[in-house]
């Protein structure tokens, strides 16, 4: 008799679950289960992470010799696509509507997020946008940049207009998503879930929301007033009707630099939960790292304009920006350290996921490093627009989010799909991809201080040994992705039955069935000290982390 | 903790929400939530507007003799009826008085419709004048012949031509953008009034569960809220 | 009234008063007559400023009363006001810049009289 299995959502042995509650194609595109939601978002974003990254190895292939491969207006094509489809199809909606809507419910006890109808419309209305970038592709392209800047956007032929609809519809996307987990947050946690009982992942999710339904409606207003300045010249952006095109960078940057915080906070939920469950010890300062959630949302609205140094703002608002962008390090680096000091005498196992996070470690710091140059001005000025730009952010952007994103999806897949992946070929993956990365960026800070502008085609011959480095890490990079992703696929078919809880983790997803049967629990599991590990002792024989002496008086039925 | 049996369960109580009270305040703080949106998503076009009113007023002095504060004074008190008979929708909602919950759902819908009636005449006249936004904007004689009365009744010296004001056509293009973007929420707001009619009727709102009245009528209040500085920014320019 | 036998959990309408919902109309309705007939003279500068407070007044009676912000949950009131402080930052900001280097368009205008199309 298995007296330490719990018992909250055991399958009570017919093999019913989620995954198999129902069938048919229409079960899945008219859900409104957050887990097959979430299983929806956790393909459609993998299969626009592959499209973005196929369009940036058409780049890196562009840049192995000084004057190009393709032709420059395809090049062009290429790095805005590669940029549009990473930012808006994958790196925004990744983590929150993949990992997100999967776990945050079952953290939280709860059957569902508060609004699963809203939720479907969500991913709808990200494969309506998904659509109109395939429009996109199909109708001649775009070569703004993802930044549609004017007047450039406002005055070329291609056809931005699907583009700029697009985003705007992801847009609504990503609102709804915010929308539903705030209030998921507030008003589904069971009794006695204080805020501060809360797993750090659900703290993150929760500040990334607040920054979707803040931002992202001012990026709404942007894009619907570019998409009518094109096509009736409104002369409100179009200098050449009397309009500002500083303006629309100030408006295009009040979302588009918070939302890089939308892409890094759940991130770090990620890592949080990531360092907690594999140093089987509570993250060091917990509510500082939870505060810091907070912070980083709070800070990200004031430092828009350190995008737009030289782009013709004033010296007043460069300096007032500089200035503020030097706060928001602070809460990153708390997060950091904190991190750090979890591992310290703690209980280090080195499986897939954690292996992800360390390399988190590592490459967020670089990125948040070189950002402080950027954000200085008087540096900036001679970086902007350089590849040192283009290598910071893409170490936050991939070295970063993507990292966290894998380490979040070897951590709860076997959750999502019952299934164990090879151990072997996660790790291989993960080596695979932090060499690819480093090979293809690192080259690319020397080659920005140097002095190589970013989003040329064609470059002079003496960086010409750099970009091939590049070039060869990214096909690395490339090879590696492709290894994870099909470890993780693969593991459907051929993994072996995963237990309840692989890696011994204390919130309240480890708890159900795995995979967890329709209603998540039949009752919500009882509340637990945050991060308390332990009652969690490992079972060599199930491969399971059972909990021990659970309370009396959660005795269910 | 005890969960309900099936048998108690009322069924308008999604299976996820333990009590009506935690559906109720779920929904009232997603609406308030979506409604926070909806400010910021106004507030871009606020932000162009009060850029080119600051750095441009001539244009919006010039401009004002175009817009005809009658017609913005009746849509104000329009809508303000309409918000008023919201308000007490969800009043009798709450009373579980389906008579004038319709009635007032009625008078909503009516003057919702009224108000894009009053609308859509004043657009006509401008479209009549020539007097479209931003690169369209081509004011003719008609155009003309209203700005000088109204000068002249203001005392100054009437016009040759309108080439004369510059960026008028930036004024037009806010102009629209704005009344058109609170027109476009006025749709909005009939199909979300439309369809809470038809659930009123067949009798869905008690005392436990008005949410969705609670919900449209925060929508329709933020819609007038809107208009209540769009009246003054529009129509009431010195 | 009728809810004190409610079971834990039922009792959530909390109507508001007739009367009250009656002075609200009525003191908005005086509010458009009144900002209305201020607009009617010439008071120079602070003409803005008077149908922008009336305006505002407006606005906070439709927010407290007919949006009930006045007995609603203090996370619903705090959005709200979140929301149009976060509008005021961006508005602030923005605008702020803008009136540092406005002087060079105006310049670039000056100096450049055809670069814009001509419109009208």
């Amino acid at each position: 008799m298995d007296t330490h299995h719990n018992d909250h959502g055991s399958d009570h042995g017919d093999g019913s679950n989620y995954l198999n509650a129902t069938s048919g194609i229409w079960s899945w595109m008219f859900t409104i289960d957050h887990k097959r939601i979430g299983v929806m978002y956790t393909f459609g974003t993998i299969g626009a992470m592959m499209l973005g990254g196929l369009f940036a190895l058409l780049v890196r292939l562009n840049l192995w010799v000084p004057d190009g491969v393709f032709d420059n207006n395809t090049y062009n094509q290429f790095f805005t696509l590669h940029g549009a489809v990473m930012v808006f199809l994958f790196v925004i909606p990744g983590i929150p509507g993949a990992l997100g809507n999967f776990v945050l419910p079952l953290m939280l006890g709860a059957k569902d997020v508060a609004f699963p109808k809203i939720n479907l419309l969500s991913l709808w209305l990200w494969a309506i946008g998904a659509l109109f970038f395939v429009a996109v592709l199909v109708t001649g392209g775009i070569d703004t940049g993802w930044t549609f800047y004017t007047p450039y956007s406002v005055t070329n032929d291609s056809s931005m207009v699907f583009a700029v609809l697009g985003a705007f519809i992801l847009g609504f996307s990503s609102i709804f998503t915010g929308l539903n987990f705030i209030v998921t947050v507030h008003r589904m946690r069971p009794k006695g879930m204080g805020w501060f009982n809360m797993p750090l992942f659900v703290w993150g999710i929760y500040s990334t929301a607040v920054i979707q339904v803040l931002a992202t409606p001012v990026l709404g207003i942007t894009l619907l007033m570019l998409a009518v300045e094109k096509m009736a010249g409104l002369g409100i952006f179009d200098p050449s009707l009397g309009g500002d095109a500083v303006l629309f960078q100030h408006f295009f940057w009040f979302y588009s630099h918070p939302a890089v915080y939308i892409m890094i906070l759940p991130a770090m939920a990620i890592i949080s939960e990531l360092m907690a469950t594999f140093s089987r010890k509570k993250v060091f300062g917990y509510t500082l790292v939870a505060y810091s959630s907070i912070a980083i949302a709070a800070f990200g609205f004031l430092v828009w304009g350190h995008h737009m140094f030289t782009s013709g703002q004033s010296a007043w608002a460069g300096l007032v920006f500089s200035t503020l962008t030097f706060s928001i390090s602070i809460p990153s680096a708390i997060k950091v350290f904190n991190w750090l000091s979890t591992m310290y005498k703690g209980s280090v196992r080195l499986d897939t996921p954690m292996w992800y996070a360390l390399a988190f470690l590592w490459m967020f710091t670089i990125g948040g490093l070189t950002g402080m140059f950027l954000g200085t001005m008087g540096t900036d000025v001679h970086l902007h627009d350089t590849y040192f730009v283009v290598s910071h952010f893409h170490y936050v952007m991939v070295g970063s989010i993507m990292f966290a994103f894998f380490g979040g999806l070897h951590y709860w897949w076997p959750k999502m799909f019952g299934k164990m992946y090879n151990e072997f070929m996660g790790k291989l993956g993960a080596v695979l991809i932090f060499l690819g990365f480093n090979v293809t960026f690192f080259p690319q800070f020397v080659m920005g201080s140097r002095g190589m502008p970013r989003r040329y085609a064609n470059y002079l011959p003496e960086f010409q040994e750099l970009h091939q480095v590049s070039t060869v890490g990214a096909f690395i990079l490339g090879i590696g992705v492709a290894v994870g992703v099909w470890t993780l696929f693969s593991s459907i078919f051929l993994g072996k039955k995963a237990p309840d809880n692989p890696w011994g983790g204390t919130s309240m997803e480890w708890e159900t069935a795995t995979p967890p049967i329709e209603h998540n629990f039949h009752d919500t599991p009882s509340v637990k000290p945050v991060y308390d590990f332990s009652p969690l002792v490992y079972n060599e024989a199930t491969g399971n982390w059972d909990r021990i002496a659970e309370e009396s008086g959660d005795n269910h039925g | 903790m005890s969960s309900s049996t099936h048998e108690d369960r009322p069924e308008w109580l999604a299976h996820f929400f333990e009590t009506p009270e935690q559906q109720f305040e779920a929904g009232k703080l997603g609406m308030w939530l979506f409604l926070v949106t909806e400010v910021l998503f106004f507030s871009g076009l606020f932000c162009a507007y009060a850029y080119y009113r600051s750095h441009h007023p001539e244009m919006f002095v010039d401009a004002h003799f175009f817009l005809s504060t009658k017609m913005g004074a009746i849509n104000t008190v329009v809508l303000i009826l309409s918000s008023f008979t919201m308000a007490t929708a969800v009043r009798n909602a709450q009373m579980e008085n389906r008579t004038w919950l319709i009635r007032n759902l009625v008078i909503t819908l009516v003057c919702a419709f009224g108000f894009l009636v009053i609308k859509a005449m004043e657009y006509t006249h401008k479209f009549h004048s020539g007097l479209f936004w931003g690169r369209s904007y081509a004011p003719n004689e008609v155009a003309l012949e209203e700005y000088n009365t109204a000068i002249v009744a203001a005392g100054r010296e009437p016009l040759a031509n309108l080439s004369q004001l510059p960026d008028l056509h930036q004024f037009f293009s806010i102009y629209y953008c704005m009344t058109g973007l609170h027109g476009i929420h006025v749709v909005l707001g009939i199909v979300a009034i439309g369809l809470l009619l038809r659930r009123a009727i067949r009798g869905d709102f008690n005392r436990h569960y008005f949410t969705a009245v609670d919900g449209v009528g925060l929508y329709w209040h933020l819609v007038d809220l809107i208009w209540i500085f769009l009246f003054p920014l529009m129509y009431l320019i010195h | 009234m009728h809810h004190s036998e409610e079971k834990p959990g039922y009792d959530l309408g909390h109507p508001a008063s007739m009367k009250m919902l009656w002075s609200i109309f009525g003191a908005l309705l005086v509010l458009t007559v009144l900002t209305v007939a201020v607009a009617q003279f010439n008071l120079g500068a602070i003409d803005f400023s008077i149908a922008m407070i009336i305006a505002t007044v407006k606005a906070t009676l439709v927010a407290v009363y007919f949006m009930h912000l006045n007995h609603d949950k203090g996370v619903n009131r705090l959005l709200f006001i979140g929301a149009i402080l976060f509008a005021g930052l961006f508005l602030a900001i923005a605008l702020g810049d803008v009136s540092e280097y406005h002087h060079e368009i105006e310049q670039h205008r000056i100096d450049n009289p055809d670069y814009m199309k001509k419109v009208g």
